[in-house]
Order: C-alpha cells, then sequence, then structure tokens
C-alpha cells in the first residue's frame, strides 16, 4: 500500500504521526574525473547508496560511523547543500530532492547546518553582528535595528555576552566560536539543526558545555537534531536514536541503550568495542572486537555486504547477496545475514 | 632497573615580543623501560611543550630555564644541537598526531625510511631496503615490499601513522614520545595503533611517553598517569589507583565532564566552566581555582604543593576528592 503510493506522497509513520524528517532511499554519487583540462569520467564515488530513516518532530538522531562512510554527505543532501543522485528527503512533508533551487532556497530556513570546524565556516573579515545578520538580510527579514535585535536575542540565548557582536571570529576561543555557529544556524528559527561534529575540534572540558546548550536550545525551540560524529560517546548521550553507517549504507538504527548493550550488526559491535572507556577495570578486560584492516574504496565497493572484507562472521552468502534491513525489536534494524542476535519474526 | 627518562623540576618558558609563555612551569616525572607513562590534559596545558622539551626541539624563544631531563643517565639540557642529533632517532623518537609534518611528501616511503637509516648507521642500499622492509613489517604494514615505492599521500591515515612509527623505530629508540598519534584517527584504527604501540614496547622493552587529551586511552594504555594543568603536574599516580582514588579537584572535573559510552546519562553533563588560563599570566595559587567547584580563599592565596600524600600517589590540592569529608569537602563542611 505505501510502496504504491505516490512518491510525492510521505506514508504515515507506523503511529500515524507524520515524520519530520523522512529520507528515502537516498543515493549520492560523486563523479571520479581525471585530467586537468579534457577531464574524462573515469569512475564514480558511491558515498551514500540507497540510505532511508525518519526522523520525528523535537527528536534527535545521531549518525555514526567511520570518516568515509557517508554521514556527512547525508546530512549535506537533509540541507540541500547537496542534492540527491536520487531518492527523496521530504521535510515536513515536503521532498527537497524534487524542488527547483529557488524553492529550496525559501525552504532552507527550516533546515540548518552547524559545522566541525566554527573557525573555518565563519568569516575572518565580519564581525559577529555581521555575520549573524547575513541570513536575515539574504532572506529579507526585518529592518537593520530588527535585524540587530534579534543578533541580540541569538548572543543571549547561545550564552555570549552582547558586547561580542563588534568583536571578530578569531577573539573567541574555539568554544564559544562553536555557540557563534550555533546562533548563526539559529537565526532564521529552523526546525531542523543537522550538526556535523559539533564538538569534536573542541576541548573535553568545553564539549559539554555546547551538548548541554544546544540540549537546552531543543528544547525551548523544539528543534529537531541531526548530529553526525564519529564519537559515540557524544552521539549516545544526545540522541534517542543512532544510525551506524558502513560504506555508504545504512547498517543498523536503535535507540542509544540497543546499539550499545545489543547490537545486531558485527560493525556496530566492532565500533562500539573499540571506543575507549575511562575506567580501567572496564577498559583492560572488555573484549576487543575493533574490525581489522580500513575501510574499502567507495569507488569499488565490495559486493553483497559491503562490511565482508572486515566482517569476523563472512560466510559465502554475504558476498553474494546484500542483506536488507530487518527488525530486532522495536524501533531496532540492521542489515545483517549473520546478525549477532535473532531477528524478531516478522508479524503475522 | 634505572629510569630510561628522568625529568626534573624542568621550565620551559617561551619568550615572545611582549610576554613570556610559562608552557613547562616546574614538572618533573620518570618513566621505566617498558613502561607507559600517560601525559593528560586539556590542550595547551603544555604537554607537547614537555614532549618537546626532551627532544630540545623547542619553539622560537623556547628556552629551558630550569631543571634536568635524564635520558639514559645523561642530562640532556646541557648539550649542543649537534649532539642532540645523534640522541633523536637513537634514543628518543617522537610521533605526532598528523604524520604529514614529518613525512617528506615528494619522497617515496622506501627512501624515507632508507635515509633516516643512514643519517643514522652506516648501511649500504641494499641493508637499508631490506631493514624498511622489516620495520615495515613490524608495524603491520600490508604487503610491506609494495608499499616501498608509495608516496605519503598515497597512504591512509592510518598506514601513514604507521610509517611514522617504522621511521621512529629504526634505530631502536629506548624512548617513544607519542604525541596525541590516534587524536585524528578512526576509533577502530586507533585501537590498531594503540595495540601496536603497545606489542612493540613489550617486545622492544621501550619507554613510552603517550601524550593525549583523552581518558580512555589512558584508562587502557597507560600504567602510570601524570595529569598536567597550566603547565605543571596536578596529579600522578599508576592508572588504576588515579582512576579509583582520584584526588585532585581537576581529575575529577576532567573525567566527570565526559559523555560516557557505557552510562546512561539522562542528567545535564558536568562541565567546567570558563577556560584554562593563560600561560603568559599564570595564577599565583592553585591555578585551577577559577574554574574549581571546591575553591575556598586558600585555593587563591596558598599554590598547593605537589606531594607524595599517599604511596606512589602524587597530587597538589588543598580540598583533595575523598579524603575524609570535613577536610575534602568544603561544601560539606561549611
Ligand atoms: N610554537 C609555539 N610558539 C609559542 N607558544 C607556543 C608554541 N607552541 C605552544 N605554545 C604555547 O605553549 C603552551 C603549552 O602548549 P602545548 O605544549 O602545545 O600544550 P598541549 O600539548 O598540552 O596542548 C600554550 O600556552 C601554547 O599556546
Ligand atoms: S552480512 Fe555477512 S559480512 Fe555482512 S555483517 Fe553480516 S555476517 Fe558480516
Ligand atoms: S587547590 Fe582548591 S581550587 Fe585548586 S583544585 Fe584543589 S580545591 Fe580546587
Ligand atoms: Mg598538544
Amino acid at each position: 500500500m505505501t510502496e504504491a503510493s505516490s512518491p510525492e506522497e510521505p506514508p504515515a509513520a507506523p503511529n500515524g504521526a507524520k515524520p519530520f524528517l523522512d529520507v528515502r532511499n537516498v543515493v549520492k554519487e560523486f563523479p571520479v574525473t581525471h585530467g586537468a583540462v579534457l577531464q574524462r569520467r573515469v569512475g564514480v564515488v558511491h558515498a551514500v547508496s540507497g540510505v532511508s530513516f525518519t526522523v520525528k518532530s523535537g527528536e534527535t538522531l545521531g549518525l555514526v560511523g567511520e570518516s568515509g562512510c557517508g554521514k556527512t554527505t547525508t546530512g549535506r543532501m537533509i540541507v540541500a547543500l547537496e542534492r540527491v543522485t536520487s531518492g527523496s528527503i521530504f521535510i515536513d512533508g515536503e521532498d527537497i530532492a524534487r524542488m527547483s533551487m529557488r524553492r529550496v532556497r525559501r525552504k532552507r530556513r527550516d533546515m540548518q547546518m552547524m559545522f566541525q570546524d566554527p573557525y573555518a565556516s565563519l568569516d575572518p573579515r565580519m564581525r559577529v553582528v555581521t555575520i549573524l545578520r547575513e541570513p536575515l538580510a539574504i532572506q529579507g527579514i526585518g529592518t537593520r535595528p530588527e535585524q540587530e535585535e534579534r543578533v541580540r536575542d541569538l548572543l543571549n540565548d547561545v550564552g555570549l555576552a552582547t558586547s561580542s557582536m563588534d568583536r571578530y571570529p578569531h577573539e573567541f576561543s574555539g568554544g564559544q566560536r562553536q555557540r557563534i555557529g550555533l546562533a548563526r544556524a539559529l537565526a532564521l528559527h529552523p526546525k531542523l539543526i543537522v550538526a556535523d561534529e559539533p564538538v569534536s575540534a573542541l576541548d573535553v572540558s568545553i564539549r559539554s558545555q555546547i551538548l548541554n546548550l544546544m540540549n537546552r536550545l531543543q528544547t525551548k525551540y523544539g528543534l529537531t537534531y541531526v548530529i553526525i560524529s564519529h564519537d559515540l560517546s557524544v552521539v549516545k548521550y544526545m540522541a534517542d536514536r543512532i544510525g551506524v553507517m558502513y560504506l555508504g549504507k545504512l547498517v543498523e538504527i536503535a535507540g542509544g541503550e540497543d546499539i550499545y548493550a545489543r547490537p545486531a550488526h558485527p560493525y556496530t559491535n566492532g565500533l562500539v568495542s573499540a571506543i575507549p572507556i575511562p575506567d580501567p577495570d572496564i577498559e583492560r578486560h572488555k573484549q576487543m572486537d575493533a574490525p581489522k584492516g580500513e575501510i574499502p574504496s567507495a569507488i569499488n565497493p565490495p559486493s553483497g555486504c559491503r562490511f565482508r572484507t572486515r566482517c569476523p562472521r563472512a560466510q559465502p552468502l554475504c558476498g553474494q547477496v546484500e542483506p536488507p534491513l530487518r527488525a530486532f525489536g522495536p524501533d531496532h534494524l540492521a542489515a545483517c545475514h549473520f546478525p549477532l542476535r535473532d531477528p524478531v519474526e516478522a508479524a503475522a | 632497573m634505572s629510569n630510561v627518562l628522568e625529568i626534573d623540576g624542568l621550565k620551559m618558558h617561551i619568550r615572545q615580543s611582549r610576554v613570556t609563555v610559562k608552557a613547562v612551569d616546574g614538572v618533573s616525572l620518570s618513566i621505566a623501560p617498558g613502561e607507559t607513562l600517560g601525559l593528560v590534559g586539556e590542550s595547551g596545558c603544555g604537554k607537547s611543550m614537555t614532549g618537546m622539551s626532551i627532544m630540545k626541539l623547542l619553539p622560537n624563544g623556547g628556552h629551558i630555564i630550569e631543571g634536568s631531563i635524564n635520558l639514559n643517565g645523561r642530562d640532556v639540557v646541557p648539550l649542543s644541537e649537534k649532539q642532540m642529533r645523534r640522541i633523536r632517532g637513537q634514543e628518543v623518537a617522537v610521533i605526532f598526531q598528523d604524520p604529514m609534518t614529518s613525512l617528506n611528501p615528494t619522497m617515496n616511503i622506501g627512501n624515507q625510511l632508507g635515509e633516516t637509516l643512514r643519517i643514522h648507521r652506516e648501511a649500504s642500499d641494499d641493508e637499508a631496503r631490506e631493514r624498511a622492509v622489516e620495520v615495515l613489517e613490524l608495524v603491520g604494514m600490508p604487503r610491506p615490499r609494495e608499499r616501498l615505492h608509495d608516496f605519503p599521500h598515497q597512504l591512509s591515515g592510518g598506514l601513514r601513522q604507521r610509517v611514522m612509527i617504522a621511521m621512529s623505530l629504526v634505530c631502536s629508540p629506548s624512548l617513544l614520545i607519542a604525541d596525541e598519534p590516534t587524536t585524528a584517527l578512526d576509533v577502530t584504527i586507533q585501537a590498531q595503533i594503540l595495540d601496536l604501540l603497545d606489542s612493540l614496547r613489550r617486545e622492544l622493552h621501550m619507554a613510552v611517553l603517550l601524550i593525549t587529551h583523552d581518558m580512555g586511552v589512558i584508562a587502557g594504555r597507560a600504567d602510570r598517569v601524570a595529569v598536567m594543568y597550566a603547565g605543571k603536574i596536578a596529579e600522578q599516580a599508576e592508572t588504576s589507583t588515579l582512576f579509583k582514588r582520584m584526588r585532585h579537584r581537576y581529575t575529577e572535573a576532567l573525567v566527570e565532564a565526559i559523555p560516557r559510552l557505557d552510562q546512561e546519562t539522562t542528567a545535564e553533563l558536568y562541565s567546567i566552566p570558563g577556560l584554562p588560563p593563560d600561560l603568559a599570566f599564570p595564577p599565583k595559587a592553585c591555578r585551577f581555582a577559577a574554574r574549581c567547584r571546591f575553591d575556598t580563599d586558600i585555593c587563591h592565596q596558598v599554590e598547593p604543593p605537589l606531594l607524595e600524600h599517599e604511596p606512589d600517589h602524587l597530587y597538589a590540592c588543598h580540598h583533595p576528592a575523598g579524603v575524609g569529608a570535613s577536610q575534602s569537602d568544603p561544601l560539606v563542611a561549611v
């Protein structure tokens, strides 16, 4: 029934509520070219290869995986900084993958991106007031005094003094710059924020300040978050559910406790076991199942299950048939032929 | 057995046009053969500058103004640059977070390894190549012979770090300084590289100074830990002691601020307010006092000395955690 419905129409979630963000079978391929002048197309990078998930309004989804697994590309497609090769991305019921660039630009108010390195994403020659006014000016919102009033509110929201307005990015510490980055993301009252490694560049003592701030603002404004990070501990603290990606595929998605304590996919299990726990009694006695070797090239991904070249459980079938996502509990999906736990029986 | 490294009262200050940055301000450490000492703290607290002082690779304006650095029983502080050049590589080697900063981008792996070898030892081309293959094998490089012709940019971050480790091992140093060796890597590759460092340390009986900001890495890999804050050692102990009985309020705060994978965290994370002090103007008494939850007047007036309050456990705090509620916990005491 849902399969047959028009692709423009997002399906209703099982509980009847429409998800705020509905990513459906999204594919992104980047051409690989050779030669400086006459660029020949010599192949294609399969950055994201058919990823689907939903996020409810006000919910936080975390995306984790090794570098090169496609998490940043997925995030960039959600905020339309990157157009999809195929598939749909419904935001609040509208498919941004099928929108004209002009409509996308208007829609972009609703979804904003927060970057890892706030320094690289803030123009060093602009004062903070200009940086924060810019999105309002581009969208033609308010008079100049109104815009400056909004900047003051934003600074207040992210815990920076109003006197910061006249200063330049280099005059701030890393944590303060990330606060400016967050203020800029909030300027247009977005509904969804995609945060790509929001605290990875920060010191551990500063990280929790930013994470707590993000949580407070989520409650205050009813924000929906997609938080991308290679740090599963950060993601587990922030997210309601976590998606694990490997080489362009979503291999498992579940609540944080399930991902940590009851993973079904061997890759999730390996990733979890590789994360150092700050307790020598646990850290020295835990079973280490960290995957051996390195992530293969996304130009020629392995056939069947893409994880099979590093998987301790791989069988011949894994090279022949791509494992589909199966249910391992309520809100828990994983794609593996020989999972660590039994899938739940499909409902009769 | 005597220690490979013994640092005593080291002060390394960096003179800049207007100010002097007291990057290392009275640090004492020692490492035995085959031992890993973890040096942990926030960025800018002087961890790297401590490591570079041992190598005597100081930034512009940097001077060792006090203290001694005994390496295999000899103080390197008075040695000339020429003498240091022999010691680097032979007795002490360093690997960094970003191997690209120390690898030559225009030279293939085989030649770089061979060159390092020839600088330190007489070796023919053939011998150098064979030794290069040998060390690449030792660091777990897949198909080492084929890699000799690769350039650094053709390798992944993890493989580059393996090459860097191979280069540092060419002359079997007795001390390896690993400065955030895995910070830029994925956790999966981090685990592999840390395993490698562990097994090399055991096989070669090397002393390792493991510099990191990650308390999880410390918990799993260090035999002993020194926690550094604002140019000084705040606390030092055997690893399990440090985690079981952390005393210094900075150590405690640092660990409390990390979200833990193995814990269900619903409450707000503790966050340390403010920033570490500017090392050009370090606070006169306790350097952590401005950010500490437990500070009292004495913390702002008298510098707490770093003392061995308990066997093999040093800390510098007026109100240490867990040492009798009345003295340790001023919030409870009032
Ligand atoms: N090349 C340099 N020139 C001047 N100051 C430096 C240089 N490198 C580091 N510093 C200063 O020395 C202090 C200690 O830095 P560092 O040893 O790099 O700390 P860590 O390794 O703990 O992050 C800091 O105040 C830092 O700004
Ligand atoms: S499908 Fe096969 S190769 Fe893939 S994760 Fe499962 S067991 Fe491993
Ligand atoms: S000496 Fe005082 S201010 Fe410093 S860490 Fe201890 S309790 Fe905190
Ligand atoms: Mg450093």
